[in-house]
């Protein structure tokens, strides 16, 4: 089990949507946008010398992440074939299906994700509609509330998964 | 709640989990969640079970208070 990908899975998630989050910010505070009358626009990125280095930082991670988390499904793979993660299907590959344990199990940790929607979503929207906030910051408010369902998922596995 | 004997019916046959999990096509974790009494088998695989262990489903499970069936 501790070689099993599905586990951990929705902590990759969560590193990409960290990732993600950082070119928001990155590209939210160095880009200007002006918009013609004609129906144009003119999209610019200026980096000073600290959004430089954020901006490489940002671009070693992806790389980083990227190679280690193709590295990690490969290995995951060809250790357990008859659960392959394949990245062309639209299951997400977190979930338990061994049998039904299994799939109570990972019935339990959706069902949780659902009630967590179910009360983020319109909270979210109260707040984009009540206070002043930017579209990058309404970005990574969505990349947050995103976070936190692959959070909540994998914390109700783990404690499964410690009891196994 | 449902309470069972599961673990005593297997050590009848002397299987370990494994062996049994794998007679009923199910993991040994399910097994053990069954035996600890965390987990409420679906009718299917109690069936599976009862058969694996050549007894009626009665004397495996049985809802707390009412007691397991005499054999």
């Amino acid at each position: 089990m501790k070689n099993d990908m599905r586990f951990t899975y929705p902590l990759w998630q969560m590193a990409g949507i960290f990732i993600i989050m950082g070119f928001v910010l990155l590209v939210g505070y160095a880009s200007t946008m002006n918009t013609f009358p004609d129906g144009g626009f003119e999209f610019e990125i200026s980096l000073n010398k600290s959004s430089s280095i954020f901006m490489m930082v940002m671009l070693v991670s992806t790389v980083l992440y990227l190679l280690l988390f193709f590295l990690r499904i490969v290995k995951h793979n060809k250790i357990m074939p008859k659960h392959k993660i394949s990245m062309t299907t639209y299951k997400p590959q977190e979930y338990l299906e061994d049998d039904e344990l299994f799939q109570d199990v990972t019935k339990q940790a959706t069902k949780k994700v659902y009630t967590y929607f179910a009360w983020m979503l319109p909270v979210m929207a109260g707040v984009y509609m009540m206070l002043p906030i930017s579209k990058t910051w309404m970005i990574v408010g969505i990349l947050i509330v995103a976070a936190g369902q692959y959070y909540i998922y994998y914390r109700t596995i783990r404690k499964f998964m410690s009891s196994v | 709640m449902l309470k069972n004997r599961l673990k005593e019916l297997r050590a009848r046959y002397s299987f370990t989990q494994i062996e049994l999990a794998k007679q009923v096509g199910v993991t040994r974790q399910t097994i053990g969640f069954i035996e600890k009494g965390e987990f409420s088998p679906s009718v299917t695989l109690s069936l599976k079970l009862a058969k694996a262990l050549d007894c009626d489903i009665n004397e495996i499970f049985w809802l707390e208070g009412e007691g397991a069936s005499e054999e």
